[in-house]
């Protein structure tokens, strides 16, 4: 089974699942928490391995052998390289390990992709290939824990880890489960230290990290899955659509993939922050962005630092001249574009980032001196908001591919989108006919501009809300907490009203 | 911090918390005739009814009360399963000191495998119950005694249980549909009964005397029919079995033999008793061409009969004292005055033909006397009715304003080319009313709200002191 983005909600929704954003979770991650700091410090390590392996089982227990397998290959690649006395020999090792890594991704996550794709093939050679009947499901995070392996190994063979001689210990690493099912790719020369040095139990820290989830929460469950029902209902009939509709719930799409995947790597990290762990921040404000390449250093930094670090780097970087330099690009995004998904819009969608950055390259000179030549002085508000708003167009267009069942959706998609004028949807309330009635399509509005404040201000130090909220008194504060655990708990999408959509990058 | 205050703040968030989300989830919830049970003071009531729908609709303890002074709540739930009756009852006696408890057995013979739209049901039997660990301890209940009963996927996960316990996860998205009645607690208190009005003739059930052991009925109905009986004996509570009668869909025998069967065996059991109600209906005097709301539920005029013949069997058969003269239950008395104020409301809000409506007005003395009646005409026309002079007013003009108030006509103007206009008060309320046929021009404004907005004809205002609303426009 080849994954499309239809798929990714029946494949992980069920109500088994444990999901940051599932009833079960609420009762499970407090009782992880307590006992964590409640056993010694030297046993805390055994039971998140105990948590992460139930929480992975809750979706499939078969699930924990390939978790398993791929933890074992890690683990055994490690020690080897570490015992290895020549660098050929440590190369062969890491050679081995990565690629049964890979394959094991391959196999579950693009068997059918491959074999769909060769079989037609061979057929026009007059080839006859028996196609293989696969029912194979794709195990949640795969994607996510064959990179952290990998990662390991390379640092490792690297010199800037040390081995692991704790089997348990790299077992945890790879499955920690509030970073198993979505990411962020956490490294593991910031990791497994961590993982050796459990941090007291402190209040300030634990708060933090309580409010970082409440807002992944209000991200997950307010805004992406609200945006999700007029999306879908869109996408799904695109040809019924026209113009601003369409533009409508592309916009629409580019907020929910945000706040979807930001909202799970906040949940994440917040949840990793109350046990002690700091790990690194996966977004920064990526519609922020003034260019393609500074979207990509926002938008999932984990993912784009493993493909600089262990792809990019590898490949010769832009050490070996400008043609090698634009074909390494294009490389690493086809390669991104694969990893989000076995199926060819993934492919355009990466490639489109590709041909993006290696046209934006070219172009620079031109610009800069069509700049100077018509003297737009590059350093205003007014020029920034302009490269913000052409970046931001870029990263739409190249979504509808991401989110179009296939290539030739996505194409159509955008003609029926250019190929109609229609602004009265905006006040002859056709607006509201797309899913998402008047009432929550109010909501969704309201949320997201509640998430372009908040996200306007994050990272700034003259603004930082956390700390103005700290500041203030404690009836001001616990009114805060209270108006948004309530205005989520009201307002959230989930339950049987809704058929709520899963985190998309579960499926990853 | 230290270790004390960090778990201070955190047992007083947490309390905080549980409180504004009891508060949302009965803003959001729907509400059912279970949830006033809990007004009821603590060990006040002396009789308590549970089954279906058949009893909510059939039994008004209002009317018990006023006939023969029977303090008690109907705790019936739509299409509850028998086993569930267990639960119910032991969620009753947690707050009741009960002298009579009456069950109807309708349900069980019923399978919930059955059940339709099983997730709804089980939160209407579920939502309106106070949470408490015996709350928790009948959800349990309910998914080891039915889940595998029910072919239903969504009854076999551990999420329903979260959703049973946590029900904003089912209602939260009702935001949307909130009104202001939302936001209140049920007003009219009924004490459990729900009348459903319609006249619907149904046919008249013959029903057979053949006996089927129980033993061949579902497992938990059964260990919950000897299970209430040891928590009555246990607790020394009379338990009274009935069956309410309800109509034959088609011509063929109501199939008793269940029924039958129990009435056999309960002879033998004591202080349990059986009144199966088919055998009494000519003394009911049930008409199923009137009586009915469909084949299986009663309407009012059923329910009337019902009540006051289960009532005189309880009065006869078992030692209730009659509380009507006791000041502990004096709100018992205001709560009886509601209801037939409401009731009345009620009636006349369903009426649609004028002259019965106006019938009404002239016989329903009882209610009419708590209420202010404002009559208002713009109509060349003559509206003639027997029932205006009856009522004691003369409308026979083009303009005319009259006020009926507590049953007696304290204005009553007419004219036939001059604009009438008058003001009047309703305690502190001001009402200001207008009849202008040529400006076409007819209003009734109660505390500055307009009631008819420039109705031709004759428009009635009717507003009702007790309830403390209006209660019921017009147009004649």
């Amino acid at each position: 089974m080849y994954l499309q983005f239809g798929k990714n909600f029946e494949d992980t929704h069920s109500y088994k699942t444990m999901l940051f954003n599932s009833i079960p979770f609420l009762f499970f991650f407090p009782f992880v928490v307590l006992v964590y700091f409640l056993i010694p410090k030297n046993w805390r390590w055994v039971w998140l391995l105990a948590a992460s392996y139930y929480f992975y089982m809750c979706w499939n227990p078969l699930y924990a052998f390939i978790l398993l397998g791929s933890t074992v290959i890690t683990y055994v690649g490690g020690l080897l390289m570490s015992r290895a006395d020549n660098a050929f020999s440590k190369k062969v090792i890491l050679g081995i390990t990565a690629v049964l890594s890979i394959a094991l991704l391959v196999f579950f996550k693009y068997g059918s992709f491959i074999v769909d794709n060769v079989v037609p093939f061979f057929n026009i050679l007059h080839i006859r290939i028996i196609k293989p009947e696969f029912d194979l499901l794709l195990p949640v995070g795969i994607s996510f824990y064959t990179f952290r392996s990998i990662s390991y190994l390379m640092d490792v063979y690297r010199g800037d880890v040390e081995a692991e001689k704790s089997f348990g210990r790299v077992a945890l690493y790879v499955s920690f489960f509030l970073q198993l099912a979505a990411g962020p790719i956490e490294r593991a020369k910031n990791m497994l230290p961590q993982i050796h040095n459990p941090q007291p139990f402190e209040y300030e820290r634990v708060k933090n990290g309580l409010l970082l989830m409440l807002w992944g929460l209000f991200q997950k469950l307010v805004i992406a899955d609200r945006c999700a029902i007029l999306v879908n209902h869109v996408f799904a009939d695109y040809e019924a659509y026209r113009g601003f509709q369409i533009l409508t719930a592309i916009l629409f799409f580019a907020v929910q993939i945000y706040c979807d995947f930001a909202g799970y790597s906040d949940m994440a990290i917040g949840a990793s922050m109350v046990l002690g762990f700091s790990p690194k921040q996966n977004f920064n404000k990526p519609y922020f962005a003034t260019s393609i390449q500074d979207f990509w250093r926002r938008w999932h930094i984990s993912l784009s630092s493993w493909f600089r670090d262990y792809l990019y780097i590898p490949l010769g970087g832009n050490r070996k001249g400008q043609v090698r330099k634009y074909l390494n690009v294009l490389i690493v995004f086809l390669v991104s574009g694969l990893w989000h998904g076995a199926a060819w819009n993934y492919i355009i969608w990466g490639a489109l980032h590709g041909i993006y950055q290696i046209i934006g390259a070219l172009t620079l000179p031109f610009r800069e001196k069509a700049h100077s030549f018509l003297k737009i002085n590059t350093e205003t508000f007014s020029f920034r908001l302009y490269q913000q708003l052409v970046t931001f167009c870029l990263v739409c267009i190249a979504w509808v591919f991401f989110r179009a069942p296939t290539a030739s959706d996505g194409v159509n998609i955008l003609w029926n989108m250019v190929r109609e004028w229609n602004p009265w949807i905006f006040t002859d309330n056709s607006l509201f006919n797309l899913g998402l009635e008047a009432k929550n399509f109010r909501v969704a509005i309201f949320s997201i501009a509640v998430l372009f404040i908040v996200d306007l201000f994050r990272n700034d130090d003259k603004m930082r809300l956390r700390s103005l909220l700290s500041q203030q008194g404690i009836i001001f504060r616990w009114f805060v907490y209270f108006a948004a655990l309530f205005f989520i708990i009201i307002f959230g999408i989930y339950g049987p009203a809704y058929d709520a959509s899963s985190f998309i990058y579960a499926g990853f | 911090m230290t270790k004390r205050r960090i778990l201070l703040k955190i047992e007083i968030f947490v309390l905080i918390f549980a409180v504004i989300l009891g508060s949302v989830t009965f803003i959001m919830m729907y509400k059912n005739n279970v949830i006033t049970f809990y007004d009821e003071p603590e060990k006040s009531l002396d009789v308590v009814f549970f089954g279906t729908s058949h009893v909510i609709n059939a039994i008004n303890p209002l009317q018990l009360y006023n006939s023969y002074g029977t303090v008690s709540y109907n705790f019936a739930k739509h299409a509850e399963p028998f086993l569930q009756t267990y639960e119910s009852l032991k969620e009753v006696l947690s707050h009741q000191k009960l002298k009579l408890v009456v069950i109807d057995l309708y349900f069980i013979p019923s399978k919930v495998k059955k059940w339709q739209n099983a997730r709804s049901r089980a939160h209407c039997l579920f939502d309106n119950i106070s949470f408490s660990f015996n709350k928790l301890e009948m959800i349990s209940d309910f998914f080891e005694g039915y889940s595998s009963n029910i072919d239903n996927i969504e009854f076999d996960t551990i999420y329903n249980r979260w959703e049973l316990t946590f029900p904003i996860y089912f209602y939260h998205s009702n935001w949307k549909e909130l009104k202001k009645n939302n936001f209140f607690y049920p007003v009219l208190l009924t004490k459990g009964h729900e009348p459903r009005r319609k006249v619907e003739s149904q046919k008249y059930p013959i029903f057979s005397t053949n006996r089927e052991t129980i033993s061949k009925l579902e497992k938990g109905n059964i260990t919950a029919f000897w299970k209430i009986i040891d928590l009555c004996k246990k607790n020394k509570i009379k338990l009274l079995f009935t069956l309410i009668p309800y109509a034959s869909t088609n011509d063929s025998i109501l199939d008793t033999k269940y029924f039958n069967e129990i009435e056999y065996l309960v002879k033998s059991i004591p202080n349990v008793e059986y009144l199966n109600l088919f055998h009494e209906l000519d003394k009911i005097n049930l008409d199923f061409s009137k009586d009915f709301y469909d084949w299986s539920h009663v309407n009012p005029s059923g329910a009337q009969k019902i009540t006051a013949h289960i009532g005189k069997y309880i009065k006869e058969h078992y030692d209730i004292p009659d509380r009507r003269l006791d000041p502990v239950y004096a709100k018992w008395n205001d709560d009886y005055k509601l209801y037939v104020q409401d009731t009345f409301a009620q009636e006349l809000n369903a009426t649609k033909n004028s002259e019965k409506y106006l019938e009404l007005l002239t016989n329903k003395k009882e209610a009419t006397n708590n209420t202010c009646i404002f009559v208002v005409k713009i109509s060349e026309k003559n509206i003639n009715s027997k029932y205006f002079n009856y009522l004691g007013i003369n409308v026979n003009t083009n303009n005319c304003i009259t006020i009926i108030d507590e049953g007696k006509v304290v204005y009553n103007r007419v004219a036939s080319d001059v604009p009438l206009q008058h003001e009047y008060k309703i305690g502190r309320l001001p009402v200001k009313l207008v009849s202008d046929v040529k400006g076409k021009n007819s209003s009734i404004k109660i505390d500055g709200i307009e009631q008819i907005n420039n109705k031709s004809g004759i428009t009635v205002v009717i507003y009702d002191k007790l309830l403390k609303k209006v209660s019921s426009v017009r147009s004649l």
